[in-house]
């Protein structure tokens, strides 16, 4: 880090947020395309954050845990390592169980808010839980690879690993939202 | 590997994350965003750029304020440069974004509204990026004073609490567009 103009800092982080800028549009064009699902359940909106935050959240935990313990040498760079497999397992679970409550807590404070839900509390914790599971399927792996990677090249996980996650995270989620809508059927 | 302590160090983050978020969402469904056409296809953007800009903008005074040139003293001036290119690229990438969002809207087969999602993305990223910088300026220099390494306590506070004011501030903008225009 250098100390610069803005101009130069413009240019060096602006190639980038484009790039990401397009991604995540393309994300929002197809929660657009399903505005009328929104439109008939306005409830569903809040669920869009949390699905979006979970693999950012769960990506960084297993990313920064991967990234520690590859230096140290206590886990090996292999998808088969039992304590990349354990560490991936034991998120992912830690990821359902969190997003289990704090589904359950919007349940039960939208409507105090004068939300209607206008959906069965079965149907509200399928679609959080399907997409999150979904999205945590997507990302958990990736953060292992990303790492891995990082590890290989000594590319420093904050500039490389973090970054990668979180786009996979927020792209996967809208469309892990969209298919847990569709599966479940409302 | 300690299943326990893990669950003991990540879960309790996990949970409060959520609920932050859970909180951001509240906003966002009482906001009426799905009755502005191209407002959806634009929030993911939005959220994301201030996470891109402020976030980066935090880490790079964290390196400063180790290296000596950003001053706690005088904090607004020692970090002006970096201040003027998050504005500059916080107004740029809004219209950037939200001329992609209404492109995309009008290739999905509706027509966006232009003028709401131009003027709740600008308003929202001028907002938000002022409020954030000047918070990450000052505790960035508060952090550094009191001797806490600012990578591990102002970069991941900053991100979640971005995450979440920038959502409450878009939906109050999306809001009062729906109600008033």
């Amino acid at each position: 880090m250098r100390y610069d103009d803005w101009k130069s800092i413009v240019r060096e982080s602006a190639p980038l947020i484009a790039l990401m800028m397009l991604i995540e549009v393309g994300g929002g064009g197809m929660l657009e395309s399903m505005s009328e699902i929104f439109y008939a359940v306005p409830a569903l909106l809040a669920i869009v954050p949390m699905i979006n935050a979970i693999g950012g959240n769960a990506g960084s935990i297993v990313g920064s845990r991967l990234a520690s313990g590859l230096h140290l040498g206590t886990i090996k760079p292999d998808f088969r390592d039992r304590e990349v497999l354990d560490n991936m397992f034991m998120t992912g679970a830690m990821g359902m169980a969190a997003k289990f409550i704090t589904a359950s807590f919007l349940f039960i404070i939208l409507p105090l808010l004068g939300i209607a839900v206008g959906l069965s509390i079965w149907t509200w914790l399928a679609i959080t839980l399907i997409a999150s599971a979904v999205v945590l399927g997507a990302v958990l792996p990736a953060a292992v690879l990303a790492s891995i990677i990082a590890f290989r090249k000594e590319k420093s996980p904050d500039d490389f690993t973090i970054p990668i996650v979180s786009t996979v995270g927020d792209f996967t989620g809208i469309l892990a939202i969209l298919l847990a809508i569709k599966m479940v059927g409302i | 590997m300690d299943r326990k302590a893990m669950v003991r160090e990540a879960f309790p983050a996990l949970v409060v994350l959520g609920m932050v978020e859970a909180l951001g969402g509240l906003f966002l469904s009482g906001s009426g965003a799905q009755a502005v056409p191209g407002m959806l296809a634009v929030i993911p953007a939005l959220i994301s750029l201030r996470g891109n800009i402020s976030g980066s903008f935090a880490s790079r005074l964290g390196s400063l304020a180790h290296l000596g040139i950003f001053d706690p003293k005088h904090p607004f001036s020692s970090s002006k440069e970096g201040i003027k290119a998050a504005i500059v690229m916080s107004i740029s990438f809004s219209v950037f974004a939200s001329l992609l969002a209404a492109a995309f809207t009008w290739l999905a087969g509706s027509i966006p509204d232009m003028a709401g999602v131009l003027t709740v993305t600008v308003l929202t990223s001028i907002v938000s990026s002022s409020i954030l910088s000047s918070v990450a300026v000052l505790s960035v220099a508060f952090s550094f004073k009191h001797r806490i390494d600012p990578d591990n306590v102002v970069v991941p506070l900053l991100s979640t609490v971005g995450d979440l004011l920038s959502i409450v501030i878009m939906s109050v903008f999306i809001w009062l567009w729906v109600v008033f225009l």
